[in-house]
């Protein structure tokens, strides 16, 4: 059998509040296996956000064990998963999240920053993801100069510079009109297919889920079903 | 890394120029403060440099009753056997000693030092060879010790009317002037209107083997405030003894305070620099936490997150740091400019009604120092390294979906 991109079991993740504590995740177990893509569905609060933050290392778990490619990542410090989520995945927000004062190939390169010491190298690679996005026109722009779906192609080509196995994209279109998001999911599959990674999304939206080969839907914390448990 | 921080820093003007100005001022207060302080301290010293001496020893009585020649005001004899017994002391390398006195010609007073020709490398006229930074013997020559000769003063042979080669009347005897002497705007202890030999002045005086300036030179190894303590216990009341620790209280309570409380200020600012720094670097990381968390999110580790604010900080620090040395020095090089020290009073033999100016002025002038650079430098530099790191742990320790949540 082959390593799962992703296996959570009995994962929970509970925030404090001032008078109750949330129970964002509440013991979800599920496993995806690589070369698919997954929608996780479900109703505002569900736990969609939560899941694709802790399988990403962004967040950390509050209870239970969570393994991305075979490795224990609740069991990672901070930096490790860092290094980990660097190498191995890429996380597209709803909120684009670029920084606003790098202009479109700055904000595409940031995740190498830190490790490729030759920049005009780095400035190839991002001018190559620039290109494949379609922003070749746009490079030197500021995010604030740009519509909202050329901001999240640049939040595509940022995740994917890394060349990672594992997407993990938060509400991709949940900012974007239907022309826009159309576009955005079909520059992820395009961008995604043919080299064996895995792309799990969340979406309220059926009609974005629809396009993913697998659903699995969250209420209240919960798996309530899922295809892949016919995988 | 350096290029990414110049990006933030080049982009976000309004708030790297205010962490600039905050360097800029550390900088700039650094060095006006440690140019001032050592340009007192130089000041406060260059009269006993004049001198060739470590310490000066006068003493202090009451003024005594009108006569033709008398020591000036309220300075006391000190004897030729006290000095033996000061020579004596561990720790002294060699002992000269002057007279002043006022000779009085027609009611006039004329101040006359009385210097031993064989001592002339620990007095008042040490440099007048070299011509620098003293006397200069501009006309003439040295007086001859067993002739009625003097060395004028050339402001005050200007101002009598008399030049190399005329008589000039010191109380009740005639001096061949022999020459003019040049003082280069320095403060000069025990320094007169006229130069003449010793002996002729203690006979002049008619008090035998008199002084009233002792010039102590020690061994570099001497234990100054022992020398002091066993001078003091050789000469008794009315003793002062001046070092160059000592002169600047003398002098004024700001000239002690400017040349002794260097490391305390230097302290001061450091320590206020780095809370107004810190203060302004925390305000940049919270206006960026979501920024943070997006780097943190796409694989930047705490560390690189430090090294990146450690850099920011660092080439801002850089930036204010330079331009702020240079105002320093600037600022100091202005306030001594219009900042007047001079010798104590203990050190002015003239009279109120002497037709020329002592030489008293202390010459401030903020030299420009290497090492005072490189320090002040040096410092805010560090506290702008320091400042960043700090900043960048605290921004690197959320996690990072917890910036991003911010709004």
């Amino acid at each position: 059998m082959t390593t799962p991109a992703i296996h959570l079991h009995d994962v929970q993740r509970f925030y404090p509040r001032a008078d109750e504590t949330v129970h964002a995740l509440d013991g979800v177990t599920l496993t995806i296996p690589t070369a698919l893509t997954v929608a996780i569905t479900g109703p505002s609060g569900s736990g969609k956000s939560t899941l694709l933050s802790l399988a990403a290392g962004l967040d950390p778990a509050t209870g239970g064990r969570i393994e991305v490619f075979g490795q224990d990542i609740t069991a990672m410090n901070e930096d490790q998963r860092a290094d980990f989520r660097r190498e191995n995945i890429g996380f597209v927000f709803q909120n684009y999240h670029l920084l606003p004062t790098l202009t479109v190939w700055e904000n595409v390169m940031l995740p190498l920053v830190p490790i490729v010491a030759d920049e005009l190298e780095l400035k190839a690679r991002a001018l190559q993801w620039v290109e494949r996005v379609g922003l070749e026109k746009r490079i030197n722009h500021l995010p604030g100069e740009l519509s909202g779906g050329e901001q999240q192609r640049v939040g595509l080509a940022r995740a994917l510079i890394g060349e990672p196995t594992l997407i993990l994209a938060d509400e991709p279109t949940g900012n974007l009109d239907s022309g826009n998001a159309d576009s955005i999911l079909d520059l992820l599959f395009d961008l995604t297919s043919g080299g064996h990674r895995s792309v799990v999304l969340s979406t309220h939206d059926l009609s974005v889920a629809d396009r993913c080969e697998h659903h699995v839907r969250l209420e209240a914390g919960k798996v309530v079903s899922s295809t892949l448990e016919e995988v | 890394m350096l290029s990414f921080a110049w990006k933030e820093i080049s982009r976000r003007r309004a708030r790297a120029a205010l962490s600039i100005a905050g360097f800029l001022l550390v900088a700039l207060l650094l060095s006006a403060g440690q140019s001032l302080g050592r340009a007192i301290r130089e000041a406060t010293e260059e009269p006993l440099k004049v001198s060739g001496a470590d310490l000066v020893v006068t003493r202090t009585v009451k003024p005594c009753a009108l006569a033709t020649v008398k020591r000036p005001k309220s300075l006391g004899a000190i004897t030729g056997e006290e000095i033996q017994h000061i020579e004596a002391l561990e720790g002294v390398k060699a002992v000269t000693g002057s007279l002043v006195v006022w000779a009085f010609h027609d009611g006039q007073p004329t101040v006359v030092t009385g210097i031993d020709p064989d001592k002339i490398k620990s007095s008042p006229l040490r440099q007048y060879q070299d011509g620098e930074r003293c006397c200069m013997l501009e006309e003439g020559r040295l007086f001859d010790p067993d002739k009625n000769e003097t060395v004028l003063d050339k402001a005050f042979a200007d101002d009598a009317g008399v030049g190399v080669g005329d008589m000039i009347p010191l109380g009740l005897q005639e001096f061949e002037v022999v020459g003019l002497l040049k003082v280069a705007g320095v403060a000069v202890i025990a320094g007169g209107q006229a130069y003449v030999n010793l002996e002729t002045v203690q006979v002049m005086l008619g008090e035998g083997d008199a002084y009233d300036y002792v010039f102590i030179t020690t061994q570099p190894e001497a234990d100054i405030q022992l020398v002091t303590d066993q001078i003091n216990a050789i000469i008794g009341e009315g003793c002062e003894v001046s070092s160059k620790d000592s002169l600047p209280s003398k002098v004024s309570r700001a000239a002690a305070m400017a040349a002794q409380g260097t490391g305390v200020f230097v302290g001061l600012i450091l320590v206020v620099g780095a809370l107004l720094m810190i203060r302004t670097a925390l305000s940049s990381v919270h206006e960026r936490v979501v920024e943070i968390g997006i780097m943190r999110a796409v694989g930047w580790r705490k560390g690189h997150i430090v090294r990146l604010l450690g850099t920011e900080m660092t080439l801002q620090g850089l930036i204010g740091a330079v331009p702020g040395v240079i105002l320093g020095y600037g600022i100091a090089y202005a306030i001594c400019t219009h900042l007047s020290l001079s010798l104590p009073s203990a050190f002015n033999s003239y009279p109120p009604c002497a037709t020329t100016e002592p030489a008293l002025k202390l010459t401030l002038a903020p030299a420009f120092h290497l090492g005072g650079v490189a320090v002040s430098l040096v410092l805010t530099i560090a506290l702008a390294v320091i400042t960043g790191l700090w900043a960048g742990r605290h921004a690197a320790s959320r996690p990072p979906m917890e910036s991003l949540r911010q709004p």
